[in-house]
């Protein structure tokens, strides 16, 4: 999971252009949203497309996701979780 | 008159050139390089389309260099464009890969010509008058009646009138000026042309 978290720390800060963020300060159970990070819906949009094209992870309505984006923890979990069961499928 | 442009790498206020980039940089470094030189500070800069971010520039520098915060309430914005925000939605177009229907909701979000000013907007809290305006030129006419109506009809004390005009990464520029009620009323401003 930590290995997970450090990628998703890297894809978040290059997808989302957050240039003045150090991976280091953003801890994995910070908010995402408003307080926190600050990220806002347009980036809610943007990490359901790399969900999508980094993870393979289709996201059929977005309000569903919501829980899954309150912090990094909680994304990681949702990832691992969904690669599981597509594994468990497979 | 308080005047901002940023043309070809460099940058001009009040007439005076302050920094020159390299002219063989591409647009993305010159706008980083000048950010950071004047200390814009705004981490939403980085999410913007380059037009937004010129937008940005120029207004926090010339509020910056004049030593000025403008007026929240009693300050209007008008902005005019030949080609809007046409750059962008190009960029967003070919951004888009048709085999896997990916999209760009960051980009996608500037694909509005006036969504520079609203930028400027929040940036520099202004919630007076504001107006977009697209053209061939600018029209100076048409512009100090606007100007004039702002300042006699409206209660706005000033104006930040601008043309920011993006046709490629070599080609741009961004000038903006501040003009006081208590300003001449014939306005003798000419915008400079790419």
């Amino acid at each position: 999971m930590e290995t997970l978290i450090n990628e998703l720390k890297e894809r978040i800060i290059d997808r989302l252009n957050l240039l003045e963020i150090d991976p280091n300060d953003i801890l994995p159970d910070d908010a995402l949203f408003n307080d926190g990070l600050g990220l806002d819906s347009i980036d809610a949009l943007e990490l359901v497309v790399m969900l999508e094209n980094d993870y393979g992870i289709k996201v059929g309505d977005v309000s569903v996701i919501q829980p899954h984006f309150k912090s990094l923890n909680t994304l990681a979990l949702f990832i691992k979780e969904s690669s599981e069961s597509k594994n468990a499928v497979a | 008159m308080k005047s901002c442009v940023i043309t070809n790498n460099m940058i001009k206020v009040n007439n005076q050139t302050i920094y020159s980039g390299n002219p063989s940089i591409n647009l993305d470094h010159f706008l980083l390089e000048a950010y950071q030189n004047y200390k814009v500070s705004y981490p939403k800069f980085h999410k913007m389309d380059f037009i937004s971010k010129l937008g940005i520039l120029t207004t926090s520098i010339l509020a910056k260099k004049n030593k000025i915060e403008f007026d929240s309430t009693n300050t209007g914005i008008i902005v005019c464009s030949k080609s809007g925000c046409h750059f962008t939605d190009k960029e967003y177009i070919d951004s888009i890969n048709p085999n896997n229907q990916t999209s760009n909701p960051a980009l996608f979000t500037y694909t509005l010509p006036s969504i520079a000013m609203g930028e400027i907007c929040i940036k520099h809290k202004i919630k007076g008058e504001n107006l977009y305006l697209l053209m061939d030129k600018p029209n100076k006419t048409l512009l100090s009646n606007l100007i004039n109506n702002m300042f006699n009809n409206k209660q706005m004390n000033h104006c930040i009138v601008g043309w920011l005009e993006m046709q490629s990464t070599k080609k741009y520029l961004s000038h903006f000026m501040l003009i006081s009620k208590s300003d001449i009323k014939e306005y003798d401003f000419n915008f400079l042309s790419i």
